[in-house]
């Protein structure tokens, strides 16, 4: 609703006739006058809608930076684990045709500023080297604006998409649903991509890669060289496998729900200010013009009573 | 809480991967003992620290027994009357967590 809204004011204001440089002794109809002031309400409206989107990231940003910053610990100590493993097991070299996973993490909603752009462009790098090295590439989007992204440029690699489950706050369970969606569609790699949260003004694009679910139990006598296994290992690195890859996407959705805010923060902040201005700009141009109509009808009178005396 | 059993871990343990049912774990600080209630999750032991991965913890504190009985009797129900493998196999899994949080609670005690 906000985003038609946004859109209507916005095209209030160009669509009104462009504004000429004033220049002296140029009288405007009262008609371009009332244009004039049609621009002016509509970038009233747009600044306020705006400042009311900029001020809700704000108040989600806060919580979104606690619940993300709480979650990095556990994703950084699967993550551990299975560097550590990974660096003692060697993953299999991929070969020609094996069959890459591409996750994009987007946002569903936009006015966010270069948030899924940057994300969308790394991931079009990624499956252009994974092209080179002459993989199968199968992408699952996960959120709206990579799904209307790729529908549009690419639609034979979508296979599925996580979308619209954004609303309540993002939870381990939600992170597991879309991690068992996702892996019903079988893959010997997988490259989760998402935007990674620095701080209040920056955000990076982050890769993460994941060997093939079936990796962990292959190598089960290697990892119990390495381990202990309490109980049955073959068992334990299943249900691993599939752990770790729900922990690193969650970790990955939140992180990119956090970037998200401070990126939709800034820009509606941005989005404000030119409003502002512009409004203002507008309002002196408006009150200019409306002196000198004022100052012409009054010399055309004085001349005029000048002429009858 | 592991699933094979419950056991202990000190400085210098030898590197654990361990699956964990529902259950308590305790962390020792000097004389302190915190107490959280883990649903299952993993534990990792390396050489320098151990992990608990748990998909969901609350300390033993915020447990309600009233509840946890309320609970287990909504899942035994449920389990007898579920039509298929999944469903029995869900609410086997609600049970069995809330079973083991009365043990923590009552154990506490």
């Amino acid at each position: 609703m906000l985003v038609s809204a946004l859109k209507t004011g916005v095209q209030a204001a160009k669509n009104a006739a462009p504004v000429a440089a004033s220049s002296v002794g140029q009288v405007r109809g009262k008609a371009t006058q009332r244009e004039t002031k049609t621009r002016i309400e509509a970038c009233h409206s747009v600044y306020k809608i705006t400042k009311a989107m900029q001020s809700i990231a704000n108040a989600k940003l806060n919580p979104a930076i606690a619940r993300m910053q709480e979650s990095r610990p556990m994703a950084a100590s699967v993550r551990a684990f299975i560097d550590t493993a990974c660096s003692e097991v060697q993953v299999p070299e991929l070969e020609a045709g094996a069959s890459c996973l591409v996750i994009p993490i987007t946002s569903d909603k936009g006015l966010c500023g270069a948030l899924n752009t940057k994300i969308l462009f790394k991931t079009m790098n990624t499956i252009q080297d994974l092209k080179e090295k002459k993989m199968k590439i199968k992408v699952i989007t996960v959120g709206e604006k990579g799904h209307k992204n790729f529908q549009s440029m690419n639609p034979k690699m979508l296979v599925h998409t996580a979308s619209h489950f954004g609303k309540t706050d993002i939870n381990f369970l939600q992170a597991s649903r879309v991690a068992e969606f996702v892996t019903q569609t079988p893959f010997d790699q997988a490259t989760i991509l998402y935007n990674k949260y620095i701080n209040r003004v920056s955000f990076t694009q982050m890769a993460h890669t994941i060997p093939a679910l079936t990796f962990f139990s292959e190598q089960v006598s290697k990892f119990g060289e390495k381990f202990e296994f309490e109980g049955d290992e073959e068992q334990i690195l299943k249900d691993l496998a599939e752990f770790q890859f729900a922990v690193q996407l969650y970790g990955a959705l939140l992180e990119n729900g956090a970037s998200e805010q401070s990126s939709r923060l800034a820009a509606m902040d941005n989005a404000s200010k030119n409003a502002a201005s512009m409004a203002l700009e507008l309002t002196q141009l408006f009150n200019r013009t409306r002196q000198m109509q004022i100052t012409a009808e009054m010399i055309e009178i004085s001349t005029g009573a000048e002429c009858c005396k | 809480p592991g699933a094979a059993g419950s056991f202990g871990v000190l400085v210098g343990h030898v590197p654990v991967v361990s699956q964990l049912k529902p259950g308590v774990v305790e962390i020792h600080d000097g004389g302190k003992v915190e107490q959280f209630f883990v649903s299952s999750g993993f534990a990792f032991v390396s050489t320098t620290a151990a992990d608990i991965c748990a998909v969901e913890a609350a300390p033993v504190s915020d447990l309600d027994s009233d509840t946890i009985k309320e609970n287990i009797s909504t899942f035994t129900k449920t389990v007898a009357d579920a039509q298929n493998d999944m469903d029995k196999a869900t609410a086997q899994v609600g049970l069995d967590v809330n079973q083991a949080m009365l043990q923590a609670i009552t154990g506490a005690k």
